[in-house]
């Protein structure tokens, strides 16, 4: 048996015992006897049961940080596919309040919207605030505009020449220069102030 | 939305064949949650209180995880995958003191990571391709959180051991006949009948940090199996743990005796 074969095989007798109405002598006896290369999973389930319930009414604080920790690995290993753009599915009226909630001119918006910013220069605190304004999270935006930059997927382009995308990304401070926002908001949005 | 249901579970089975169900008091819960925003049940989900009836039971947790397979809400995904982990790290044991750079905690330490990422690969594995890997966190979450942990750690366990080389067995760790003394007074079973729920707690962690072998006599002393006999068909603790002598068995129990009075600190003039 391999070991993911064994482990599954493990999982459901001892679920299955745990399932028991009852986990007296008897039970554990007959688990064994019918599992017998099981037996140390099986006394360890035996103890768990008992310890459980006293387990439940004695609260110890949570390590948040193993908590963070595993939500960056399940984003490691969810397997990559074309990063979502949370930006397609806002309506008209959602950008107008994601530009209103942040406080910048619609071609900021269009900056990220089209990903011609560098993600590294944008304070987090920015990104948080976009990430919750467009319901989704820190970690699938900043995926979202590590992407190259794209043409606007919502204009149809009429032309002799296919249209030319910008390969080059500019800093969150320039395009925020470049889209007239006056210097003391540029100063506090770079600090992370609001 | 209303009127929602959620989908019978329909693929896990016992060996006896009957359909693994959920509780009906989380059928009940999940009718209720299925009408609810993202935005009450991100609220719900601060909840720590189990006893409140806004609190989310974990089995409708690992449900509305597994229904956002195909909705496009990351932050709610996200918030409903912490508090998981929440919830798994809360069932998990803890070893606190002396124990805690002790081989078991080691193992305590290896397990849960085992087991982090054995319900990732799971909860991938239901949004890759619905299965019935999340079936048992459905139907009662702290056993289906056990099964997964003990799995985990007789893995990391027989891991370590393969390095290890063998160890020599309880017959040369004989307690001196002073500790004996003080041992024959001493029952496990007295200590966990004690009305304080947190010096009971007290008990189950220090067992639960003793070596193996010794709490794997511990565990069949908790449900009455004789140390050893000579009743045919009467099973035995030495015959179910393959030893050659009671006399192991006995020694294997003194020595938790005496390593769970140290952690409770009886008799011993430290405290």
């Amino acid at each position: 048996m391999t070991d993911p074969d064994r482990d599954a095989y493990a999982e459901d007798v001892l679920f299955e015992f745990a399932s028991e109405p009852s986990h007296d002598r008897a039970t554990l006896e007959r688990y064994l006897r019918e599992h017998p290369t099981l037996a140390a999973e099986l006394l360890d389930m035996s103890l768990e049961l008992e310890v459980q319930p006293e387990r439940e009414v004695a609260s110890a604080p949570i390590d948040e940080a193993w908590v963070a920790a595993s939500w960056d690995l399940f984003i490691a290993k969810t397997p990559k596919a074309a990063a979502i753009d949370p930006f397609a599915r806002l309506t008209s009226p959602e950008t107008i309040a994601l530009r209103r909630q942040l406080n910048v001119p619609s071609a900021v918006i269009q900056g990220f919207r089209l990903r011609m910013v560098d993600v590294t220069s944008v304070p987090n605190r920015f990104i948080q605030e976009m990430a919750e304004s467009i319901r989704t999270s820190v970690e699938q935006l900043k995926e979202f505009l590590a992407g190259p930059p794209r043409l606007d997927p919502q204009v149809s382009y009429k032309s002799d020449r296919a249209p030319v995308v910008e390969t080059e990304k500019i800093s969150f401070e320039r395009l925020l220069r470049e889209s007239r926002v006056d210097d003391d908001r540029i100063r506090d949005l770079l600090s992370g102030s609001e | 939305m209303t009127g929602s249901h959620p989908a019978a579970l329909t693929r896990r089975r016992r060996s006896d064949g009957i359909l693994y169900q959920r509780r009906p008091e989380i059928e009940a819960a999940l009718v209720s949650l299925l009408d609810k925003t993202q935005d009450e049940i991100a609220a719900a989900l601060q909840i720590r209180d189990s006893m409140s009836p806004n609190y989310i039971a974990s089995e409708c947790i690992v449900h509305l995880i597994r229904r956002t397979r195909h909705d496009n809400h990351p932050a709610h995904f996200e918030r409903l995958f912490k508090e998981l982990m929440r919830r798994i790290q809360a069932t998990l044991p803890r070893f606190t003191g002396e124990r805690l750079d002790s081989l078991e905690n080691a193992h305590a330490a290896e397990a849960r990571d085992r087991i982090q990422h054995a319900i990732i690969e799971k909860i991938l594995q239901d949004r890759q391709e619905p299965g019935p890997g999340l079936d048992y966190f459905e139907v009662m979450f702290n056993d289906a959180v056990a099964s997964l942990r003990i799995t985990a750690t007789a893995r990391a366990r027989t891991a370590i051991a393969r390095q290890r080389p063998l160890e020599t067995d309880g017959e040369s760790n004989e307690p001196s006949s002073e500790v004996e003394r003080a041992l024959a007074e001493f029952d496990v079973k007295d200590e966990l009948l004690s009305d304080d729920p947190i010096y009971r707690n007290r008990v189950y962690m220090a067992i639960e940090g003793l070596p193996e072998k010794q709490r794997q006599v511990i565990a069949l002393m908790l449900k009455d199996f004789p140390l050893d006999s000579e009743i045919p068909g009467v099973v035995s603790i030495k015959s179910i743990l393959g030893v050659k002598s009671e006399k192991t068995v006995r020694n294997r129990r003194d020595a938790a005796f005496e390593a769970i009075r140290k952690a409770l600190k009886i008799g011993n003039g430290d405290d």
